[in-house]
């Protein structure tokens, strides 16, 4: 009985790293990364600026290739897949860039409807009914014919989402979604994207260094220090910590010796 | 020593290779097939934005060719047929050459700052990660445009020369309208209008070709890599024209000139 019980690794996983070393110019970025991020949850990586939460996504998603090691994504080994299944895979994902990458020459609504019409072959009746429900999912119903270049940090943020979301990934990637944003704008963009991940369940990764953020919207959190994840595990454990590190980070502790 | 010489060599032509093995990759996803109406909007946009640079350069170039063929040609009191030297060189090498020129400056910059800036913003990223191949998206219909549009671009340059070569030698020079345009197609046979046209498609996979790599494949992500793209779209776009002119005219009439 025992021992047909499944190890804990086996728990479905969405992205796991094993050994993962990344350098670039020899300075190791990511330096034998070992984490496994849970389905069906938000987990958000922590981390000072600089030590490599892009890297991470980006190897996850097979845009950057890892000098060791394997990046499962979906059940899929990244460096090992060929090009279809890794367009397949990426089919799988959306990703909100830091600073958006919205089509600039695309309305809201063109932008939104581009994987529709161009990765799913939608017909266009039901490209127009998807996209104003995901346009009122966002809040941003009757934002439809502006250029994103007329729009607020915080309204491309929310395009941005739609379009992530627009194929129904079974996994969303976010870096750093609220940086640049105020305060309050920074607020509604993290209830935005605990709200959708209730409502679709999926698995939600968000790389942030705004720890208020990251109390709000994390089912499990991770610190990413010196190339390593320093600690990984649901929020409550991870913000209870007592390690030294994971205490000065999230209680913003400057550095030891930095000037006041 | 071999070592010495092959590291050169490699460090050299690494560059080239990587070019070369980009058009071809970018051309065999031209061939798989695209939106027709991707490529007829970017030729149409291409040629708005290329031609009249390319008409006004060449018209001013064969006017300028037929004023100092004719001070030439007065020395032997041959200057009424200035019009067949025009012929000659200009449709045969010059205009051609300046269209190539004027269509790295124009669209060549454009393409190169325009991919450029969308690498910059992470769009091209954004198109990988829906699952589309950015290199047939977003390279090969531009390269098809080019490769459609540089010939138009080359017998548009021709016709401009002449005609300005025609304006000069009736209104300043005072030449006969029909004796100068006899010169003028004296000089130019059916032969050089398919050459002409041959090389324009030759030019436009040159410059289509390094427009969108240095666009596309620079490797760069700065905030100033847009300007640069183009720039170097330019200089890089013009040095190759020249280089693949000066082998064609070779390669065509270089043993009975
Ligand atoms: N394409 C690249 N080329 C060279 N260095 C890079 C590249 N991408 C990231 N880096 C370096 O790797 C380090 C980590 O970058 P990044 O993953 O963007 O950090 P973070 O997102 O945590 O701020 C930085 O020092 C950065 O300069
Ligand atoms: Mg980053």
């Amino acid at each position: 009985m025992t021992s047909s019980m499944p190890a804990p690794a086996a728990r479905s996983a969405a992205i796991e790293l094993v050994g993962v070393t990344r350098r670039f110019s020899a300075r190791a970025v990511l330096d034998d990364v070992n984490v496994a991020i849970a389905a069906g949850r938000t987990t958000v990586l922590l981390g000072p600026s600089g030590t490599g939460k892009s890297t991470l996504l980006r190897l996850a998603t097979g845009l950057l290739s890892p000098d060791a090691g394997v990046v499962r994504t979906l059940g899929v080994d990244v460096f090992a897949a060929k090009k279809p299944s890794l367009l397949q895979l990426r089919r799988r994902m959306g990703m909100l860039f830091q600073d958006n990458a919205l089509f600039g020459s695309l309305s809201v609504f063109d932008n939104i409807a581009f994987p529709l019409r161009r990765v799913a072959r939608t017909p266009e009746a039901d490209v127009r009914r998807r996209v104003d429900e995901l346009l009122a999912l966002v809040g941003l119903s009757g934002f439809g014919e502006r250029l994103p270049d007329r729009l607020s940090g915080g309204q491309r943020k929310r395009v941005a989402l739609a379009r992530a979301i627009a194929l129904e990934p079974e996994l969303v990637l976010f870096d750093e979604p609220t940086s640049g944003l105020d305060p309050q704008t920074s607020a509604s963009i993290d209830q935005l994207i605990r709200a959708t991940q209730r409502r679709l369940g999926i698995t939600f990764v968000v790389i942030t260094h705004d720890i208020e953020s990251a109390a709000l919207i994390a089912d499990d959190a991770g610190l990413l220090l010196d190339g390593k994840v320093h600690v990984f595990g649901d929020r409550a454990t991870v913000w209870a910590s007592t390690d030294p590190r994971v205490r000065a980070f999230l209680d913003r502790a400057p550095p030891a010796g930095a000037p006041r | 020593m071999t070592t010495t010489w092959m590291r050169w060599l490699s460090a050299t032509m690494a560059t080239p290779l990587r070019f070369v093995a980009f058009v071809a990759r970018a051309a065999a996803a031209a061939l798989r097939g695209m939106p027709a109406i991707d490529v007829a909007l970017l030729t149409s946009r291409l040629l708005v934005r290329s031609l009249p640079i390319v008409v006004v350069v060449n018209f001013f170039c064969g006017a300028m060719l037929t004023v100092q063929a004719a001070a030439s040609l007065q020395i032997f009191g041959a200057a009424s047929m200035s019009g067949v030297i025009v012929g000659f060189g200009g449709v045969r090498e010059v205009f051609p050459l300046l269209a190539g020129g004027a269509l790295a400056a124009r669209s060549g910059a454009e393409i190169a700052s325009q991919l450029q800036a969308m690498r910059v913003t992470r769009q091209i990223e954004a198109l990988a990660m829906m699952g589309l191949d950015p290199l047939a998206l977003l390279v090969a219909p531009r390269l098809l445009a080019c490769v459609f549009g540089a010939p138009l671009c080359v017998l548009a340059a021709m016709l401009a020369g002449l005609f300005g070569a025609q304006a000069v030698g009736t209104l300043q020079l005072g030449i006969d309208g029909g004796t100068m345009w006899a010169a003028l197609l004296s000089g130019v046979s059916r032969f050089d209008v398919v050459v002409g046209a041959v090389r324009g498609v030759l030019l436009g996979v040159l410059v289509g070709g390094v427009a969108t790599f240095e666009g596309f494949a620079s490797g760069d992500n700065d905030a100033a890599s847009v300007g640069r793209a183009a720039h170097h779209a330019v200089i890089r776009g013009m040095v190759v024209v020249c280089a693949a002119c000066l082998l064609l005219s070779w390669l065509i009439y270089g043993r009975h000139a």
